[in-house]
């Protein structure tokens, strides 16, 4: 009975026992594979699947032709872990060379290979790597080409790691450099289309998501995520790249020649107001922005306005016209000095007595007493809202942002006698290159003005546009106002002293010269700026050209401009194929 | 049967002894026993099994391959698409207004003046033609004006040939081959000067033909 009993008791003991165990191993099953299930699947996939990034690339800045201006390349970042390389087993490493023999390089022979790669100081890298000899980061070089990442790669070293870096390239340099502006170091946007167009080139990275193995291969069937990366926009611009060069290269030509400070050139298609080349000197070179001149980095032509002088004048005899208050043949008496009350007289910039002047004798002439007895035919508010219409005082263009001046034109209430006077003949009045190009437009438009444009769109990746300027105008000045103006702009290239220096045979051009005093601390000085500004052809413009120079040493009138806008003009012909003048100029008297 | 027989045999029952049981079954039928399991059938299955098992190892390794296949096909085209673009860059630089302005200048072309136009419509021209002159170069003694740190110091002209690298000069001398083989009988009609119109039918300016027979 005993044994029987105690037989009983064992197998009840073991029983528990085995249960207890399997208990255990229940409850932690259980745990594992449903309570803590989701975590534990989780960590593990994370373990496996690292997401890679798809690298987006910052868009494209074209000119009107599809020529790349700025684009987006890749370098390469260098960088090092001095623990790695510097430790055993790594110094020396051995290398196996293309026959197969093997040497041992040393740490130090390693980073003197990689400095005559990059150019770089072996001195100075070897004093980088050994200052921390346990760091695991070290950037021994930035931005290197793919010719560089690729040598070192094949060296072997180890314990390089080389980093993606998107950087800008701007292929044509200076050529449009004012405009395009550039990025900083950093790949992000600091001026010129590249800033103020940056929500259309900027680019946005993707990810890829899948389980991989240690050598980073992808597990077969594994799930693959990808969220894509967009591309950026390509910003077109209006620019003509050639005709830009040119007028670059000749702006700074002639700057040099009669060592003027700085010079614009800007030429527009009259009819849609599209900038053609907005050329300034001194420029920027975008690959080489950190080099160049502070002041130099932005487009004077956008940002800094200046008085204009009498390339004014030609507005002012527009709206005296459109007001119906003179004709082009209204006889006028221009005197020597034109008196202003409770300020200094007015005089030209030859001396002369009484001049028997129509008003396209004043205009051509460019005599500032003629215009000012022209002036006293209209109020100054009406010419005020004038000028408002002709667009000084605001924007050109839309497509600049910030870094264009709107000028200075003071409310006809502030004008004070002397300012009442001038602001006709463009003194007293501050405008951009921009500005004055925007006059000519509207003069050789029949009136009409359209706001500039330096941007034609943006072609996004997905292939639609948007911020297509609309062309849409408004009526400054009659038809008819207009193109009597432009008319009476035509003997300074066909009669008068500029003559010979500005004709083009073949065609008729209006142009109308200007040489303005600067005012330094409230004062006028002998420094002065002198301009040209001209329509071609004249019959039925079809280009605006603006040629200024600011203060040349020299040659202080606008015949050190005169060869400058005969020659972009001859290429602004010759580009765009303007066909030839096939009517003689109308003969309008200048003197009566 | 005696008694003597009986007696001899006193109580003895004549008891059979138990003689081993007959092994009686029932013997299938042919048809039960060709429906009997075989080891053939055995065999198959389990070397069908171990077959598939070998199939699924053998796909999952030409999957894996295919895997690195994949992926060194991705790391080759990540190859090519940097060279690509490295050879995109250079290609820029070198079609920069600068550089060719540099190449054109070292081959001596100068800037040609403003050329004539000819009107399609009437045959008139309008315009002078005149010679470009000699020293008209683009960029002249003033240099580049306009810089470019991209500008590459070898330019695209090879100076002892005064042609673009790895073209073959042209022959000036040669006359141009001929553009088609018309026979040398077909008269063509010849067209006199100022008669592009092709019989003054093509008003608005339109591509002048000449009247061929």
């Amino acid at each position: 009975m005993t044994t029987r009993r105690s037989t009983r008791r064992r197998s009840i003991v073991a029983m528990v026992a085995i249960l207890a165990v399997v208990g255990v191993f229940v409850v932690r099953l259980v745990d594992i594979q449903v309570v803590r299930a989701e975590d534990l699947n989780e960590q593990s996939t994370e373990k496996r699947s690292v997401p890679m990034t798809i690298y987006g690339t910052r868009g494209e800045i074209v000119d009107a032709n599809g020529v790349v201006l700025a684009d987006s390349v890749l370098r390469y970042d260098i960088t090092i872990s001095p623990r790695q390389l510097l430790a055993a087993p790594n110094n020396p490493f051995t290398r196996v060379l293309d026959d197969g023999t093997e040497i041992e390089i040393t740490a130090d022979q390693a980073i003197t290979e990689i400095a005559g790669l990059t150019g770089q100081k072996a001195e100075d890298l070897l004093a980088d790597v050994h200052e921390d000899p346990t760091s695991d980061y070290l950037m021994l070089a930035e931005e290197q080409p793919l010719e560089v990442f690729e040598a070192i790669r094949d060296l072997g070293i180890p314990g390089i790691y080389m980093e993606r870096d998107p950087a800008r390239s701007y292929p044509n340099g200076a050529v449009a450099g004012n405009l395009v502006g550039f990025t900083g170091t950093d790949n992000v946007a600091r001026a010129g289309v590249e800033y103020h167009w940056d929500e259309c080139l900027a680019s946005s990275d993707g990810t890829a998501t899948y389980e991989r193995g240690l050598d980073n291969t992808r597990i077969p069937g594994s799930t693959l995520e990808v969220e894509d990366a967009r591309d950026g926009g390509t910003v077109h611009l209006t620019i003509d790249r050639d005709l830009q060069w040119y007028a670059q290269q000749q702006i700074a030509q002639r700057a040099q020649e009669v060592g003027a400070d700085w010079a614009t050139a800007v030429v527009v298609r009259v009819a849609d107001g599209a900038l053609m080349a907005v050329a300034d000197y001194p420029t920027v070179d975008p690959n080489d922005y950190s080099s160049a001149d502070p002041g130099a980095t932005g487009s004077r032509a956008f940002a800094i306005p200046y008085e204009p002088g009498s390339t004014f004048k030609a507005a002012t005899v527009a709206m005296l016209l459109d007001a119906g208050a003179i004709t082009p043949t209204t006889q006028i008496v221009a005197p020597g000095f034109f008196e202003v009350p409770d300020g200094p007289p007015i005089g030209d910039a030859w001396a002369h007595g009484d001049l028997r002047y129509t008003t396209a004798g004043a205009l051509a002439n460019s005599s500032n007493t003629g215009i000012s007895v022209l002036t006293d035919h209209l109020d100054a508010q009406t010419r005020y809202e004038y000028w408002k219409k002709f667009g000084i005082g605001e924007q050109a263009t839309d497509d600049f942002g910030g870094a264009e001046s709107s000028g200075i034109l003071h409310p006809a209430e502030n004008w004070d006698t002397s300012t009442n006077y001038t602001v006709q003949f463009g003194q007293g009045v501050a405008a951009t290159s921009l500005q004055v190009a925007s006059i000519y437009q509207t003069l050789g438009n029949n009136g009409v003005r359209v706001p500039l444009s330096l941007v034609a769109g943006c072609e996004h990746a997905d292939g639609t546009w948007t911020d297509v300027p609309t062309g849409e105008g408004v009526q400054v000045v009659s038809e008819a106002a207009a193109d009597q103006t432009v008319q009476m702009l035509e003997p300074v290239a066909s009669q008068l002293s500029l003559a010979p220096q500005l004709s083009i045979p073949g065609y008729r051009i209006a142009a109308k010269t200007g040489t303005a005093e600067v005012a330094q601390n409230g004062v006028y000085t002998s420094e002065r700026v002198v301009s040209i500004a001209g329509l071609v052809p004249a019959e039925n413009p079809e280009y605006a050209i603006v040629v200024t120079l600011g203060q040349p040493d020299t040659m202080k009138t606008s015949a050190a401009v005169a060869p400058t806008f005969h020659n972009i003009t001859a290429q602004v012909l010759k580009t765009f194929r303007v066909e030839p003048s096939t009517e003689p100029a109308p003969d309008i008297p200048l003197t009566w | 049967m005696s008694a003597l027989n009986a007696l001899a045999l006193p109580g003895r029952v004549p008891v059979e002894a138990p003689r081993p049981r007959r092994h009686i079954e029932v013997v299938p039928t042919r048809e039960q026993r060709r429906a009997r399991p075989r080891i053939v059938y055995a065999l198959a299955s389990v070397v069908g099994v171990f077959g598939i098992f070998l199939a699924q190892l053998a796909l999952s390794i030409v999957l894996q391959q295919g895997a690195y296949q994949l992926s060194a096909l991705e790391a080759e085209q990540k190859d090519l698409d940097r060279t690509e673009q490295a050879l995109i860059e250079q290609l820029y630089a070198l079609e920069s207004s600068q550089q060719l302005a540099a190449s054109a200048e070292e081959m001596g072309m100068v800037i040609g003046p403003i050329p004539p136009v000819l009107s399609l419509a009437d045959g008139s021209v309008a315009g002078t033609a005149s010679a470009a002159g000699a020293g008209a170069g683009l960029v002249g003694a003033a240099g580049n004006l306009v810089p470019n740190s991209l500008m590459v110091d070898q330019t695209a002209v090879d100076p002892a040939t005064q042609t673009i690298d790895g073209q073959t000069p042209q022959d000036p001398a040669v006359p141009p081959a001929p553009v088609a083989d018309a026979p040398a009988d077909t008269p063509v009609a010849p067209v006199q000067p100022g008669d592009l119109t092709g019989g003054g039918e093509n008003p608005s300016g339109g591509l002048p033909t000449p009247v061929t027979h």
